[in-house]
């Protein structure tokens, strides 16, 4: 499958007989009459169910008439999925009549056991590794920092997840993971008394930015290279330094901290 | 659970196209009908209770009303007594299958064995006391005839009256949601083969008679060449089948077979095996199992046994699936009386166990067993018991082997060895242990008095051997080729001799060989091979059947520039005389192939019927129709072949000279007919009276033969085939011949190969795929149409062959119809264009129609009509020299000529309907003068394009369905959108219209109207036109519903330009204003609807130094994005643009779960959802961020908190590099979706709150 499946079905049944009633459903008399090859096809699953995917944007609905129809004929239901437009909208039919399910596309077919086509190659598949990021936070000890970060989370921090390092410069954040995610943001908008310095950076520093946090509102952004597009307000200087290095070594953040493995 | 199979599907097995397909679409819409009222809850239900005691009240009732079946209702049955339950809607079978009850009294459904599986009755209630089972009636199944309920008693009421009930099916309506026209087949494409399995055994494939055996090999394993990979079976047509008239293949190797067709035999095959595992396992629980029950077990292990090579999904024998079902059974001793030994190991059925243990032995990989066996290896001995034959009633023989005829090293060299050696008789194939293949002859052992085996075709071979290949007397392999490489040598060698080892006197060697050995003889070594037979007393003499039927193979295998020399001598005073004289049926085939050669090699022309020489033949009442076949020496004229005008054709008097031979006058042996007519006046009395003798005809003139009987029927043929039929003495053979002269499968298998170009000598047919030759001859077929197309538009003819046959029209018709098909199967539509053949044909079809008028099923009429508008474009074509008819097929003069020629038929197409909707019209004494405008209208129009010629076809081809009133209304509402369409709006205009002509189409004029709308619309983009006229086609939206909004000019261009917009979704929550889900989903979609709208109406403003230049773009990847823009500086660099309509919350939400995802923390299902989302931002933002695009956008909404603006910078920086944050003012992106939702009658309040 060489495109992005726009809708799709997921439904029980045999994949040759879903082909062949999905054909009949969908495809008009001009279109068999015009030799047109169906505007789906139909991807069998590790279980009951199956996916029939669309990959032609003019036959965005088609999910819906398949879904009705086939709802009629088997006792589990059928899902219509559609992903033409945001957000996208997955429904159950049932005996022909359609309820709207709150679930993930990808998720439900994954637990129907027939996963989507180009679920599997997502962006962050290629080599190509996200930046990582480290904070120092001013005004907050671990102890409390690990507090608002739980209660944020709602649940037990994950070991390794942050790395909370009192210093003398302040709080220091790391994480195992390489990126301590929003931890900045979030301590900066809990705790209005801290600053926050989020460093994001690449191994050589070559792409290093600083956003300055203070009540959960970015007050500044230094960026190298400068952006001249960032909704942030910039900055030229942190803490009176103007390079990478020296930005890192006045935060007390080590810049090996930023290379990847 | 699956609740039921509906729709058009026989199994998984259907695997067609073209016609077939139309009409099971036309089913599958019926049955629809079925499901949309079923979800209402509207169906209607008859009740019949399937109970001895009750069946008297049921007779009296249906004694007293045939009561009339409403439409599209369900059959409820009770089920008391256990019986076989057969359903029929007119002559087809809606429901079949035995119904009982279990060793648990449960109600048990069973396939009942002449039925597929699918056709089971669905089981709505199995509680004991409560038991029930319902049939639904597809709407319109067997229209107008009887719904017919048939319950045979079955166990202790066995023998007593069966119940029948009977409902009268209500007839088509003239109505547009019954319209019982056939939908336009595909008869411009060249569609694949259609294919079936077998509903009864899954591993037979049923094919188009027409179809050669390479053409077979290319749709069953997508390679022409393996034309020894299948075998034709000697199968009864199953009953009630439709479609092309089929003959029945079994496939050497399944696993070959191109992965849909193995696909469907493995779905076809686990349904029996379903079925079959069931009725074992009953048998085997019942308390009590007679030897013929036993027995009956046994042949069900073979029948299994026999599909050892064919494995499941999972790389599974069938054989060995079944027997997991027997393992259970496998140790237990011989029950029930069955055997007086002890010995377990699958002995528990007895001494009729022996074929089962020998088949695991042999067969089986997973299943072990004792049995020994002992018929030598790797040379069976003689006397070996290789296989059983299975009768139809269930009584078996065994086949044993006689003597080792060859051993060979492959299969295909000991194939070629044993079809070809003289002596006839059963023979097999046997893979030996050592890796040779072995032929043998064989026999059965027959005790005195036993039936013959080979005289019932319909039984069933069981081998015990895997790759057992049968060889049957008399089982020639038409259409073979010769072959190459080594194979050919081995042909060449068989042949040489035999050749060498044939006299005159003894001249047995060639009697046995085939036609790919035979198409191997040189012009010399032809004739050589004619002059041994004729020469000495072959032709008179015990082996006279053998040796006239060596001639019809000789004659069929030949190149087709070989035959006039050849007719020359088989129509030479010596030889005519002896093979007028005989009276061998084999004459038949010869008569047959004389005829196709004839076509393929001669100038034929055929002028009117009604001019041709007509004879009679047949029995008619008290009078037979005989005649006698004199033939003498008359003058003749051969024309110097520059001199010769193929126009004049041939006849006594002037026929073309062959090469060689001088011009002027000749002598040449003519034939007479002399009709001879008895009159049996009275029991033991009768009278001959011979009627004139005809004129000398030219034994390849065409003669037109009225066969008379029971289902009388007209032929076209040679003057020579007639000659050498009408000569049979014996009248039975005459009779039995003349049944069977429209079989020409023979003859279609035989030649087509045959008349290709042949490929380059010494090399193999895939090394020559690069070679010129082969390379012009593929760009050759490539630009081919018609042949194919003709060939299976004349097919679905050919089903219609009986109604046809009831009257003189018909008849006629028919005769030239098979004379189309003759000349087709030699690949040579030049011969047909120029024969006058196809001119007859159309007239034909003409004549038949307006004669036959309403008395014609729509079908035929169809049928027909496809044909001859077919054969008139064709006809046309080349009369506007637009077309070249050439052996290879037509060519065409201009670039474009394929979809000329497609325009050119649906304009034929439109033109026949048109007259036919017109006298229709006229005929019921309406005024037809503005209809006739609106279809001469559409007539110019269809020249313009093919969209317009095939909207001109489906509207007039719909008119003329419909009663005259409603035909008119019809067409004034075509005439209506037709003048209101703007200029620009044409290719929309020729969709539309072609839609409102789809038999589908419930309300055409409710649609037309709409449509006028759209089409008229003066302020609509032409863009937005064409889409929604292409969406309304299909059903994606609803015109009508559209026009009731109130959406703004400005936002319905937009939205309607956009393909991707889910307009069903809309008219669904417009219809559902209380379900809060949907309507909180599709406020979403159309807040992010509006930011797409506010992007591209403020491009300026928000992307200064760009310019919007594409919407909803595919990008490179898999990926659609919503803007494209492109840079104004002098790189005209592209950009994607993707809006999120998300507000702050989503914002926020969807970036926390992402990195809660990222946190490895265990996520919930809206996180799950959330983290899709945000997915596939990043996935849209990759992929238009590739190289050569630029930097890509992305619009929000403006008014986010400051910890939400800080987690998407933060996000974009680390996953998105480089892509820029675009925002929108939130204030206009509210006002414009609410905006939408006032116009889309949407709710504006709901509870919960609004996202």
């Amino acid at each position: 499958m060489s495109r992005y499946p726009f809708w799709a079905v997921l439904t029980p049944g045999e994949p040759a007989r879903l082909e062949s009633r999905a054909r009949a459903i969908v495809m008009t008399e001009a279109d068999e009459e015009d030799g047109k090859e169906p505007p789906f096809e139909v991807i069998p699953g590790n279980g009951r169910y199956h996916a029939i995917v669309g990959l032609d944007e003019m036959d965005v609905g088609a999910e819906l008439q398949i879904a009705e129809e086939l709802s009629l004929e088997y006792d589990e239901p059928v899902y219509a999925i559609e992903r033409a437009k945001d957000p996208w909208l997955v429904m159950s039919f049932r005996n022909g009549l359609g309820e709207v399910e709150e679930v993930g596309p990808e998720a439900l077919a994954k637990s129907l056991g027939c996963p989507l086509p180009g679920s599997e190659e997502t962006s962050d598949s290629p080599a190509r590794k996200p930046l990582r990021k480290a904070a120092l936070v001013e005004g907050v000890r671990a102890q409390e920092a690990h507090r608002v970060l739980e209660e944020d989370a709602g649940e037990p921090l994950a070991p390794g997840l942050y790395h909370l390092e009192d210093t003398p410069l302040g709080l220091r954040i790391s994480s195992e993971t390489g990126d301590i995610g929003f931890a900045d943001i979030t301590l900066s908008e809990r705790l209005p008394h801290a600053t926050a310095y989020g460093v994001i950076a690449s191994p050589s520093l070559d792409m290093f930015f600083v956003n300055v946090l203070r009540g959960g509102e970015c007050i500044g952004q230094f960026a190298q290279p400068p952006r001249e597009d960032s909704f942030m307000p910039a900055v030229s200087e942190i803490k009176g330094e103007r390079s990478p290095e020296r930005i890192l070594a006045a935060l007390g953040i080590p810049a090996e901290w930023f290379l990847n493995e | 659970m699956e609740k039921k199979h509906r729709g058009s599907e026989v199994g998984a097995c259907a695997v067609t196209r073209g016609a077939v397909q139309s009409f099971q679409a036309l089913l599958v819409a019926s049955c629809l009908v079925v499901g949309l009222s079923a979800a209402g809850g509207e169906l209607s239900r008859e009740r019949v209770t399937l109970s001895v005691e009750a069946r008297p009240r049921d007779e009296d009732a249906q004694r007293s009303r045939l009561e009339v079946w409403q439409e599209g209702g369900v059959l409820r049955l009770r089920v008391m007594d256990p019986g076989r339950l057969v359903v029929k809607a007119g002559s087809q079978v809606i429901a079949a299958g035995a119904l009982g009850f279990g060793e648990d009294q449960r109600l048990r459904v069973e396939p009942l064995a002449a039925h597929p599986p699918t056709a089971l009755p669905r089981v709505v209630n199995r509680e004991p006391g409560q038991e029930e089972v319902e049939v639904h009636v597809p709407a319109g199944a067997g229209a107008g005839g009887l719904l017919t309920l048939t319950y045979e008693w079955d166990w202790k009421h066995e023998g007593k009256p069966a119940l029948v009930r009977t409902w009268l099916l209500p007839p088509m309506e003239q109505d547009f949601a019954l319209e019982e026209e056939l939908d336009e087949p595909d008869v411009l494409q060249e569609a694949p083969l259609p294919l079936q399995v077998d509903p009864a055994r899954p591993e037979l494939l049923w094919v188009p008679g027409y179809a050669s055996r390479d053409e077979l090999a290319s749709r069953l394993f997508g390679d022409s060449s393996a034309v020894d990979a299948f075998d034709f079976e000697p199968c009864e047509v199953p009953p009630g089948a439709e479609g092309v008239p089929g003959v029945c293949v079994r496939v050497r190797h399944p696993g070959a077979l191109l992965p849909e067709l193995l696909a469907a035999m493995r779905g076809a095959l686990d349904a029996q095996l379903e079925a079959d595992v069931e009725w074992t396992r009953s048998q085997l629980t019942a308390t009590s199992l007679d030897r013929g029950g036993a027995v009956a077990l046994v042949e069900r292990s073979l029948r299994w046994s026999q599909r050892s090579s064919i494995l499941d999904g999972s790389g599974q024998s069938y054989f060995d699936r079944y027997l997991h079902a027997l393992a259970a059974w496998r140790d237990e001793s011989p029950r029930w009386h069955l055997g007086d030994t002890l010995v377990q190991d699958w002995h528990f059925l007895g001494e009729a166990s022996e074929p089962l243990r020998k088949a695991i032995a042999l067969r089986s990989k997973r299943w072990k067993t004792s049995y020994t066996v002992t018929d030598g290896s790797p040379v069976l001995a003689p006397g070996s018991v290789v296989g059983r034959f299975y009768f139809s009633d269930g009584f078996s023989v065994q086949v044993r082997l006689l003597v080792l005829l060859t051993e060979e090293r492959s299969l295909e060299r000991a194939e070629l060895r044993v079809r070809n050696l003289p002596r006839s008789g059963l023979r097999v194939i046997i893979p030996g242990e050592d890796g040779r293949f072995r032929g043998y002859s064989a026999d059965f052992s027959l005790v005195d008095g036993a039936a013959e085996p080979l005289e019932h075709p319909e039984g069933e071979y069981y081998w015990y051997y895997p790759g057992t290949v049968l060889i049957r007397p008399g089982d020639w392999r038409p259409g073979m080729g010769s072959g190459t490489g080594e194979l050919a040598v081995l042909r060449r060698a068989i042949l040489d001799t035999a050749l060498a080892k044939a006299t005159p006197e003894e001249p047995q060697s060639l009697l046995g060989l085939d036609h790919d050995v035979l198409a191997l003889l040189t012009t010399e070594e032809r004739m050589s091979v004619f002059d041994t037979l004729l020469a000495g007393p072959a032709l008179t003499s015990g082996m006279k059947e053998d040796a006239v039927h060596l001639l019809g193979r000789v004659v069929l295998s030949m190149p087709v520039d070989e035959f006039p020399a050849l007719e020359r001598e088989l129509t030479s005073g010596g030889v005519l005389e002896k093979l007028l004289g005989g009276n061998e049926p084999g004459k038949v085939l010869l008569g047959q192939a004389f005829t196709q050669k004839a076509l393929a090699s001669f100038p034929l022309v055929l002028d009117s019927l009604e001019s041709l020489p007509t004879f009679h033949l047949g029995r008619e009442g008290e009078t037979t129709h005989l005649l006698n076949v004199p033939s003498g020496l008359v003058s003749t004229t051969l024309v110097a072949q520059g001199a010769w005008s193929p126009k004049q054709g041939v006849r006594l008097g002037a026929e073309p000279a062959l090469p060689g031979e001088a011009a002027g006058a000749s002598k040449r042996m003519a034939l007479y007919f002399e009709p001879v007519r008895h009159e049996f006046k009275a029991r033991y009395l009768s009278s001959a009276e011979e009627g004139p003798r005809s004129r000398a005809l030219h034994p390849l003139e065409w003669v037109r033969v009225e066969v008379h009987g029971p289902k009388p029927r007209t032929h076209l043929m040679t003057a020579m085939e007639l000659a050498l039929l009408a000569s049979l003495p014996d009248t039975s053979l005459l009779w039995a011949a003349l049944g069977r002269l429209g079989e020409m499968h023979m003859v279609h298998g035989a030649v087509s190969t045959l008349a290709r170009a042949p490929l380059m000598p010494g090399v193999t047919a895939t090394a020559t795929q690069g070679g010129t030759a082969a390379v012009a001859r593929q760009a050759a077929v490539r630009e081919f149409i018609g042949r194919m197309s003709l060939v299976a538009t004349l097919a679905v003819v050919d089903t219609w062959r009986d109604e046809l046959s009831r009257t003189r029209e018909g008849r006629e018709f028919l005769a030239v119809h098979d004379l189309a098909m003759l000349a087709l199967a030699g690949r040579d539509i030049s011969r047909l264009a120029t024969s006058g053949i196809l001119r007859e044909l159309v007239h034909r079809g003409g004549l038949l129609l307006s004669q036959s008028g309403a008395r014609a099923s729509a079908g035929l009429h169809e049928s027909v009509e496809l044909a001859r508008a077919l054969a008139k474009a064709i006809e046309r074509m080349l009369a506007e020299g637009k077309a070249i008819a050439t052996p290879e097929g037509l060519r065409f003069s201009l670039p474009g000529g394929a979809e000329a020629f497609k325009q050119a038929f649906f304009a034929v197409r439109g033109e026949m309907a048109a007259a036919r909707a017109l006298g229709g019209i006229r005929g019921a004494g309406l005024v037809a003068q503005e209809a006739e405008k609106t279809l001469d209208a559409l007539k110019l129009l269809a020249a313009e394009s093919q969209e317009m010629a095939r909207a001109y076809s489906a509207v007039a081809r719909r008119a003329a369905a419909l009663p005259a009133d409603k035909a008119q209304a019809y067409l004034a509402a075509v005439e209506s959108l037709r003048a209101s369409a703007r200029g620009a709006a044409k290719p929309a205009l020729a969709e539309l219209l072609r839609r409102s002509g789809a038999p589908s189409l419930a309300d055409p004029l409710a649609f037309m109207k709409d449509a006028e709308w759209l089409v008229g619309h003066p302020e609509l983009d032409v863009e937005a036109v064409g889409i929604l006229a292409k969406k309304a086609c299909t059903g994606r939206i609803d015109l009508g519903w559209l026009r009731s909004t109130g959406l703004a000019m400005e936002d319905l261009n937009f939205m309607a330009r956009d393909k991707l917009m889910p307009w069903k979704h809309f008219q669904q929550a417009a219809a559902e204003p209380g379900n809060g889900t949907l309507q909180r989903q599709v406020r979403k979609r159309l807040r992010g609807i509006a930011g797409e709208m506010l992007t591209e109406r403020n491009a300026q403003k928000l992307f200064p130094g760009y310019r919007m230049t594409g919407r909803q773009v595919k990008l490179e990847g898999k990926h659609v994005i919503d803007h494209e823009l492109t840079s104004m500086d002098g790189l005209r660099i592209q950009h994607g643009v993707e809006v999120k309509g998300w507000n702050d919350n989503k914002w926020r939400q969807a970036l926390d779960a992402w990195r809660a995802k990222q946190g490895a923390t265990k996520l919930d299902k809206e996180q799950e959802t959330r983290v899709e989302h945000i997915q596939h931002l990043l996935d849209q933002l990759a992929d238009a961020a590739k190289a050569p695009r630029g930097k890509p956008f992305l619009v929000s909404t403006g008014k986010l908190s400051g910890p939400t603006r800080a987690k998407l910078s933060d996000f974009l920086l680390k996953n998105a590099p480089g892509t820029q944050l675009i925002q929108l003012e939130e204030a206009q992106m509210l006002e414009k979706t609410k905006q939408l939702r006032a116009a889309l009658k949407l709710p504006e309040d709901l509870s919960g709150g609004a996202p």
